[in-house]
């Protein structure tokens, strides 16, 4: 299990909470503006990688910054 | 609480404090420090990567690295990484680590212990002590680089000395001292934060210091207005961000500077006050050197007469109407202009000339002195600025910018390493690519340096034209290779003696950025197996070297040079098992110091550093006590050495407290695509990977997103050739070649008839193909130009 701490710039916060809504590893905080702050959970490294750059090509999000990641084995 | 559920709420918590800064920038927010708890403890390092500089909080738990924060206190970062700096940690546990020394023994590495490595390295040293050298980096740590330098200049006292930092910034150095008469930017990432325009000279952040170019684009989402300008030799990921994309021919740096003071001579733009309050003219002489030739503000003129935009556009290849926009930018008073640039002012020929007309057209216009206003140079590494260009790991310095050279200077430092009079040698060293071109020749043919101590970097992947400047003493026996590293990287693999290293924060240690910031951390994971501090090594070696009987490895009271002690009594600091019974760190440090108020460089106490999230020099002490920070060197309003005007140059090359705006003519590089070699190859990095990729090709996340160098080739070229994307071509100059697949409209797009290839990737070896030719003052190769062919590989079976 990989933990990743995001920061979504957003373009548009209503189109951009719609399209996560469908995706359950990700758990949206409490919009600053138009920051975005959210957490991902995969199962992989490589997953969340993944995610992230799928995150940035989302409607309404123009980009994501990566603030933390936890690679602890022990919560795999 | 389970570890999961806490590592997820510290994540969101550390994401929403970084959201809430970078909505309302710095001002009214909470500094949050991850919370302590399930097992995690948290504590500040710089990243290990890029000369940006950011610091992160690192997780420990069970002795292992387990995560990474961006650190919310600090101010380069403001909590955010980059994909490098995220995965940082896992730098530590590529699965191939080294954990023992190792001797070649006919023709394989075998294991030995500690005790013979430093016994062969010492007595190595006594068989000639003339012929060792050190070849060091700007990854070491500040301790680790003032260790090496004292070893090498008050020890061994032969100034066999030299970084690779050689390879990435010794033309902004040169370029610093010839227009201030001292080294390093006078501005800092605060101008980001301010400029109207940043003009982006042969600079890709978007890629190589993405935090700061995030900063940037940042501004723009909050609504602010920042113009940017990037002029390069190819599209980068950098010019979809920009509002001006000026692409130049190799070298047309130099005419476009040219370019835009003429107009702003003619025209009468610039700052005619600043000019008249704070600069002398001056031209190149031949041989070039730091004081030139004097000239008057007349002749300066006459000689950029010819520069005009039109003949600059033959020149660069940019437009005459770009040319006068630009001059134009610099022309208005009532904006605030900052230049940034890295390898591709540096990596050059004429690296020397360009930077020093880069900070001309700053001073000749007035942009300068003011937040928003500055030239600044970025780095590639985490310390070439702290451990190379202040502690002088450079073959001709010495500590906080003294010189070797410079009798006056000897003494400064003889006295306070307590030396006899005379120890320290007045003869520099040999630069990076001399030392290495004599270290590859037979010692009869002159090759007089016959043993090479590399530790934290990889010179047989990052020289220049390695098949010349390495390969030839790997075939001679009296050439001896040892290598101090993490990894069995490609020097470590043709090395005779591999001595395993600690990595980041398997150690103590201090870094400086490129915004004169000094950084500190503190030691959280052991080294694997018997991997272990390059301090440790080097001050290990001097011993072994004091038990040999070297005369200089004593004071001129009989003491260790690295004598120290504890409640009275000498700890023994070259035995590991007592290296940490105190902090060596500290140690160095404070005496290092003594040597940063030469040149107004002045670091406060190591205590000091352990409190912050590091300090940009000079940092002074206060009446109250307190340390104070220099933001703006030169400017009365923050740099306390001010004493007259607004402006003071204090340490002028010509001691009146003025700049130098040189006048240096457009000239071709060496080498020019011709008939036989018609392309321009560009080397260079990539997001994902550092350098040489040893650290980062170990991290399976980045190693996937980039797993293979590449041949960036333009559409028109790729259909002359016959070769689609992903299709493999032998790239050949007349050093070597290599083969690797090409990429068509690919991240970077090089215009017709130029190539770019990264180097990070051992597999493919790019500087078999590159040229050692180098700036004439810097010694700095040019690692952007060189003439190629390309032909597709032959099918298996055709020729
Ligand atoms: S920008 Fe440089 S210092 Fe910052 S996280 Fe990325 S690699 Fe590390």
């Amino acid at each position: 299990m990989t933990v990743s701490g995001l920061v979504l710039t957003l373009e548009n916060e209503a189109i951009a909470l719609a399209a996560l809504a469908n995706d359950s590893r990700v758990v949206c905080g409490e919009a600053q503006g138009l920051r975005l702050p959210v957490v991902t959970e995969t199962e992989t490294p490589e997953e969340a990688e993944e995610l992230c750059e799928s995150l940035a090509r989302l409607p309404g999000v123009l980009f994501v910054d990566v603030v933390s990641v936890a690679f602890d084995t022990e919560v795999m | 609480m389970e570890r999961r559920d806490f590592l997820k709420g510290s994540a969101m918590g550390a994401a929403t404090v970084a959201a809430a800064r970078l909505t309302k920038g710095k001002d009214g927010l909470a500094l949050a420090a991850p919370a302590e708890g399930a097992g995690v403890t948290w504590n500040k390092a710089p990243c290990r990567f890029c000369g940006t500089g950011c610091h992160v909080q690192v997780g420990v738990a069970g002795g292992k690295v387990v995560a990474i924060q961006g650190d919310e206190k600090a101010e380069v970062n403001k909590g955010l990484l980059c994909v490098k700096g995220y995965h940082v940690g896992l730098a530590l546990y590529g699965k191939d680590r080294l954990t023992t020394p190792l001797l070649r023994k006919n023709g394989k590495l075998e294991p030995i212990t500690w005790d013979q490595a430093i016994e062969i390295i010492a007595k190595r040293v006594m068989a000639n002590p003339a012929g060792f050298a050190v070849y060091g980096s700007g990854q070491w740590t500040i301790p680790e680089g003032y260790a090496a330098n004292k070893l090498v200049k008050a020890g061994i006292a032969n100034n066999q000395i030299d970084p690779n930092a050689r390879l990435c910034m010794a033309s902004a150095v040169t370029g610093f001292l010839s227009t201030y008469g001292v080294d390093e930017p006078a501005g800092c990432y605060d101008d980001l934060d301010k400029a109207d325009v940043i003009v982006l000279w042969g600079n890709n952040p978007a890629e190589m210091h993405p935090v700061l170019f995030s900063r940037i684009v940042d501004r723009r989402s909050r609504g602010e207005s920042v113009t940017l300008i990037d002029i390069g030799t190819r599209r980068t990921r950098t010019s979809g961000f920009c509002q001006h994309v000026l692409t130049m021919k190799p070298h047309g740096d130099l005419a476009i500077a040219l370019g835009i003071m003429h107009v702003l001579i003619e025209k009468g733009t610039y700052d005619k006050d600043f000019v008249a309050k704070y600069c002398n003219f001056r031209q190149r002489t031949d041989p070039p050197t730091l004081d030139g030739k004097e000239m008057s503000f007349d002749d300066w003129k006459k000689a950029l007469a010819e520069y005009t935009p039109e003949k600059v556009e033959k020149l660069s290849g940019v437009s005459a109407k770009d040319i006068r926009m630009l001059a134009d930018l610099f022309g208005r008073r009532d904006l605030k202009i900052t230049s940034l640039w890295c390898m591709g002012m540096n990596q050059h020929t004429r690296g020397t000339a360009i930077n020093d007309l880069v900070h001309g057209v700053h001073l000749l216009s007035g942009h300068f002195g003011k937040p928003g206003d500055a030239p600044t140079s970025l780095t590639g590494q985490p310390s070439a600025c702290g451990t190379v260009r202040e502690v002088g790991t450079l073959a001709h310095g010495l500590p906080g910018g003294l010189l070797v050279a410079k009798e006056e200077h000897r003494k400064e430092a003889e006295a306070i390493w307590n030396l006899p009079a005379g120890r320290i040698n007045g003869k520099p060293g040999y630069h990076t690519v001399d030392m290495w071109k004599r270290f590859s020749t037979p010692k009869a043919k002159g090759g007089d340096i016959d043993t090479i101590w590399v530790q934290v970097t990889n010179p047989a992947q990052s020289l220049p034209n390695i098949n010349e400047l390495v390969d030839p003493s790997r075939k001679d026996p009296d050439k001896f290779l040892i290598v101090s590293d993490v990894y069995p990287t490609q020097t470590v693999k043709m090395a005779d003696l591999v001595l395993p290293s600690a990595l980041w924060v398997e150690k103590n240690g201090m870094f400086g950025n490129s915004e004169r910031r000094t950084q500190q951390w503190f030691k959280m994971v052991e080294p694997p197996g018997q991997a272990r501090d390059d301090c440790w090594q080097l001050i290990a070696v001097a011993h072994k070297l004091m038990e040999l009987g070297h005369p200089g490895m004593k004071d001129k009271d009989g003491k260790f040079l690295f004598h120290t002690e504890k409640d009275g009594k000498e700890v023994p600091i070259w035995d590991y098992k007592h290296y940490y019974d105190v902090n060596v760190d500290e140690r160095l440090f404070n005496e290092y110091r003594k040597f940063t108020r030469f040149k107004h460089k002045d670091l406060a106490p190591y205590s000091e550093y352990v409190k912050a999230r590091g300090l940009r020099w000079p940092v002074v002490e206060q009446k109250d006590g307190t340390w104070r920070e220099t933001k703006f060197r030169f400017a009365k309003f923050d740099d306390p050495y001010v004493t007259k005007g607004d402006i003071e140059f204090y340490h002028s090359v010509t001691k009146d407290s003025r700049a130098l705006i040189w006048f240096h003519p457009h000239e071709q590089p060496p080498e020019v695509p011709d008939a036989a070699y018609p392309f321009w190859l560009c080397t260079g990095r990539v997001i994902e990977h550092w350098h040489t990729g040893s650290l980062t090709m170990r991290i399976p996340q980045l190693h996937a997103a980039m797993p293979q160098a590449y041949l960036e080739l333009h559409r028109d070229d790729a259909k002359a050739l016959g070769v689609a994307n992903g299709e493999v071509v032998i790239v050949e100059s007349r050093r070597g070649s290599c083969e690797l697949p090409v990429w068509i409209d690919g991240r970077g797009q090089p215009p017709p008839g130029s190539v770019f290839v990264p180097f990070f990737d051992e597999t493919i070896l790019i500087n078999r193909v590159t040229l050692d030719a180098h700036d004439p003052l810097s010694k700095q190769p040019d690692y952007k130009k060189c003439a190629v062919r390309i032909r597709k590989k032959p099918a298996a079976g055709k020729v």
